[in-house]
């Protein structure tokens, strides 16, 4: 029935003819018969059309009657807002402009909170994967005791990609390796693309020179050659057999991972297999067991690997640990920052909607006559009320399709100022679920913004609204709003503020070194290069003192790590006179190693004793550094030098030999782990094995450091062909690069804030001005009577007054309530610090009066005269 | 005949009369529904002949009637409906609660049948 009536709507044409054609017909027989009845032609043709009845009016019937009703007025509604919008392209302008901003801003972030947060991992079954978390079951003995014993998952393992060299194909490089379990594959339920997945025999010693490629690496370095499988490629030194290619999509664990080998499960290797606590444990959980149920078993689990480990360990060890959804554990890190900046964007949408409300609502007293009219020419209140529904909704989606291309804009600038390690960053997109969730955002703010104004409006009654005299105001629900929007700009102010305040406290921490004039740059020889050179240590020299000579340098140095770095090394340190007591945890020490010249480089005093020279030397006596609080830490009221330090699992013990100032390890707001101490060796003298071959080279410089980077270059290539530079960068980047997360955060905040900021200043200024432009003739009556402008100009502002401090009131409160959420993002100012919210207020106070005392002077200057001829 | 003495179609019964019209004499175009009801009538209706297309279009949406070309007595091609299965259910729906109507109002009315 109904869609033989909309087929009726695309039909009209041929339904008009086929029923003009029936008529006819009619019409035919109708006069034959009165003809046979003794008529002439003429005759019986004008009597077949009385008998016939008015024909237009029939064939109005049966349109209306093969039409959808709905369809059809709605079309006129549609029809009647473009004329109306287009009528007031001033009021349309603005309210796009608007909801382009409200609506733009929210489908960027969406699509980042989807990405990332929402959309379930592209793994089979993901549901039913999880992660153990907490800060002690990362070692490979955790793996396979908890592997062998679970029944109710599968568990496998995974590393950080860290950087291998890719050699003998090409430029040398250096890619990202995951080093994986034997069966990580089968666990995430991803299989390669082409060839196999890795053996559980695989992860035994001597065993394991498979690798796999990515999608990306396939193609990029070898061709994509369909021969792939089974070719030997060189990975730091290693000869492995290709045995798999990975699909384009698959990312893990970061988008950047270019290769997987087998993890080498080798007990023996105490060191590794016990100490290294670097792996994340990843399940399958099997049909109907639950996170919680997998939790409880693991608890079982945990006392029999504390009692296995070689030395005793406390006995709340690894109590922290839980089994959580893979989801979940994979954005913890991101997780809290975005939905914060998604909670502040829709706010700002809000806003958007409260500021277009008071437009709508002025907008629509001014046609309040139009609507008298149209009610009392017998349109419903329900007609109307959909009529300007559907201008609202009109408005939307044309706001929305501008705000998505807004959206493609603030999406790129995102993406970008998202830190690279976020997961799933390749994943963003503006797809179908982010328009989808764009439609529903453009059809929510329609019945906030249009649903008050509507209600109001079409309450007045006929004679009211007709009768100019007596108009409804509609002065309070504008001043309402206005009021909301204040609150809500409040809040993300005080958010901003409060991120801006952090920020502050955190660029202002002492990093201990000297930035400028610093050149860095990660050298990864493989043990192969170092050989020629005798050893690593050998390699270095060298290269430093080439380097060294080179006009315009003034120092050349190298460490394993920098400071500010997310990679550290730190060790398990028995201090003297702080014997290890049975059953108690060894206190952890940061350990960086160091060329002689490092601390020169870097600028770091040495506050007693002496620093490291060549004499240092692998041969000689074991020495170290420590920080000045390490010092007064363990050893308070005591000379330092000549204590002694021990790394727990060898005999030997080194000699402190001076004490340089605290250094910034980690970057500035991030903390890892429990460590006691800052310490430094020479790097002859590693704490356990051979040189590490990968160091990070500090050159200081005259000039601007970055002009030294292609002379490193070429001082790095002349020494050996095969040698990787990345990271070439100035210590000042560095410095900087620490706190990018932060930073980016701050940005889009502040930039809400603003936006919400000028949102509710434009919102006053709106409802200000058009209240004086209503108030004119009283206004006028006012200076008639003696009032001065400047008593006008008071009573005008009080208004606004009254607006901002009710606004700011809430808004505080609000504030304080979302600060809560803050908190974990704050470094070193408190959630609730008064001074933030104080500026907050006092930002919006001072712009929302500016925004009332333009309209404020205008009232003052009104002419008594032409005012009360006004209306 | 003075149109005084006839009286309007009772409002609702058009599609009522269309059906049996044509239940009971198959396949006509407009113009013969029109004239059966008024034989039937005799002449003591007012059939508006033009309110028979809207009627027709109504009871065609509804499935109750099915129509298809076909050529006039004087050679003009004209539409022909006919009742479907649905329609002559409908029908002998509408023909009981019809009776029943009519039997409420005689009651009413004081003359019982």
């Amino acid at each position: 029935m109904i869609a033989r009536r909309v087929a009726g709507l695309f039909r009209r044409r041929s339904l008009d003819a086929r029923l003009d054609e029936e008529i006819s017909t009619h019409l035919d027989l109708l006069s034959s018969e009165y003809q046979r009845q003794g008529l002439s032609a003429d005759e019986a043709r004008a009597a077949a059309r009385r008998e016939f009845g008015a024909l237009q009016q029939m064939r109005e019937v049966h349109r209306d009657q093969r039409s959808v009703p709905l369809v059809d007025s709605v079309s006129q509604d549609i029809r009647y807002a473009v004329r109306s919008l287009r009528r007031r392209p001033g009021f349309t302008l603005a309210a796009l402009t608007i909801l382009a901003l409200g609506i733009g801003p929210n489908a960027a972030v969406f699509s980042v909170v989807d990405a990332i947060l929402f959309r379930s991992l592209p793994f089979r079954d993901p549901g039913r994967l999880v992660e153990i978390t907490g800060g002690s079951l990362h070692n490979q003995a955790s793996l396979v005791m908890i592997r062998d014993a679970s029944r109710l998952a599968d568990y496998a393992s995974y590393g950080d990609a860290t950087e291998a060299n890719l050699t003998g194909q090409g430029e040398p490089a250096r890619i990202p390796v995951s080093s994986i379990s034997g069966n990580l594959l089968d666990v995430l339920g991803v299989m390669p693309q082409r060839g196999r997945s890795f053996h559980r025999d695989e992860e035994m010693p001597g065993r394991g020179n498979a690798i796999i490629l990515s999608h990306a690496l396939w193609q990029e370095r070898f061709a994509g050659d369909p021969g792939i499988i089974g070719r030997t490629i060189h990975i730091d030194d290693v000869v492995r057999t290709v045995v798999g290619v990975m699909p384009a999509d698959f990312r893990f664990p970061t988008a950047e991972t270019q290769a997987w080998i087998p993890a080498t499960v080798d007990p023996r290797n105490d060191g590794y297999y016990w100490w290294a606590f670097s792996l994340s444990l990843v399940g399958r959980l099997h049909a109907g067991a639950t996170p919680a149920a997998a939790r409880a078993e693991l608890k079982q689990v945990i006392p029999r690997i504390r009692d296995a480990f070689p030395w005793k360990m406390w006995p709340d060890w690894a109590a922290d640990s839980n089994v959580v959804p893979l989801q979940e554990s994979l954005t913890a890190g991101t997780r809290r920052r975005l939905l914060i900046l998604f909670g502040s964007v829709l706010l700002v949408l809000l806003i958007a909607c409260c500021n277009l409300a008071t437009l709508m609502l002025s907008r629509g007293l001014a046609r309040q006559r139009e609507i008298a009219t149209r009610t009392a020419l017998g349109a419903g209140r329900w007609r109307i009320l959909r009529q300007l529904f559907t201008e609202g909704l009109l408005l939307s989606f044309m706001g929305a399709l501008i705000g998505i291309a807004l959206a493609f804009a603030v999406q790129s600038i995102l993406t970008r100022v998202l830190p690279a390690n976020t997961p799933r960053v390749n994943e963003i997109a503006i797809n179908a679920r982010v328009l989808l969730f764009t439609a529903v955002a453009a059809v929510l703010s329609t019945v906030v913004f249009s649903i008050a104004p509507a209600v109001l409006l079409t309450r007045s009654s006929l004679h009211h609204s007709i009768h100019s005299a007596a108009r409804v105001t509609g002065g309070r629900t504008s001043s309402a709003l206005v009021t909301v929007e204040i609150a809500l700009a409040v809040v993300l102010v005080c958010a901003a503020a409060l991120m801006g305040r952090s920020l502050w406290t955190m660029s202002g921490i002492a990093t201990g070194i000297r930035a400028d004039h610093l050149l860095t740059a990660r050298i990864s020889p493989n043990g192969s290069t170092c050989h020629a050179f005798g050893s690593c240590v050998g390699f270095y020299a060298d290269l430093l003192n080439r380097t060294r000579t080179l006009p315009g340098v003034q120092t050349a140095a190298a460490a394993n790590t920098l400071p500010l770095a997310t990679a550290y090394s730190a060790f398990a340190a028995e201090l003297e006179n702080h014997p290890l007591l049975p059953g108690h945890e060894a206190d952890m020490l940061w350990v960086t190693s160091i060329t002689p010249d490092y601390l020169a480089a870097m600028g770091i005093p040495i506050l007693r004793g002496r620093g490291f020279t060549d004499l240092d030397a692998a041969g000689s006596e074991q020495v170290i550094l420590v920080s000045a609080s390490t010092a007064a830490r363990w050893w308070p009221g005591q000379d330092p030098i000549g204590k002694h330090i021990r790394a727990t699992w060898l005999k030997k013990s080194r000699r402190v030999i001076g004490v340089v100032p605290d250094i910034q390890a980690t970057p500035i707001g991030q903390r890892y782990g429990p460590i006691q101490g800052q310490t430094w060796i020479p790097y002859a003298q590693p704490i356990d094995g051979a040189p590490a071959p990968e160091m990070t080279v500090v050159l200081r410089t005259t000039r601007d450091p970055l002009t030294y980077a292609a002379e490193l270059r070429r001082q790095v290539r002349a020494l050996s062909a095969d040698v990787p530079i990345t990271d070439v960068q100035t210590m000042e980047e560095v410095v900087r690069g620490s706190l990018a997360t932060p930073r980016s955060t701050l940005w889009l905040l502040f930039s809400f804030a603003a936006l919400a900021l000028a949102l509710g200043v434009a919102g006053i200024y709106g409802v200000v001005s058009w209240n004086v432009s209503r108030r004119v003739p009283e206004i006028g009556v006012r200076i008639a009577m003696g009032a001065t402008p400047a008593a006008v100009c008071r009573m005008v502002l009080s208004q606004t007054v009254r607006m901002a401090c009710v606004g700011i009131v809430i808004g505080i409160g609000g504030a304080l309530a979302a600060s809560r959420l803050l908190h974990s993002l704050l470094f070193g100012v408190s959630p609730h610090d008064p001074l933030t919210y104080v500026a907050g207020a006092a930002i919006l106070f001072g712009t929302g009066l500016l925004a009332g005392y333009m309209p404020s002077r205008r009232a003052a200057r009104i002419d008594p005269v032409s005012a009360l001829r006004f209306d | 005949m003075k149109d005084a003495d006839r009286s309007e179609v009772p409002y609702g019964t058009l599609d009522l009369m269309i059906l049996k019209t044509l239940e009971s004499m198959g396949a006509l175009h407009g113009y013969g529904i029109a004239r059966r009801i008024e034989q039937v009538a005799e002449q003591s209706l007012s059939l508006n002949q033009g309110t028979l297309y809207p009627a027709l279009l109504r009871l065609e949406q509804r499935g109750w009637i099915d129509s298809e070309w076909g050529a006039s007595e004087n050679n003009r091609r004209a539409r022909f409906y006919s009742i479907t299965r649905a329609g002559r259910k409908q029908l002998s729906r509408e023909t009981e609660s019809w009776a029943r109507t009519v039997a409420i109002v005689n009651r009413l009315l004081g003359n019982p049948s």
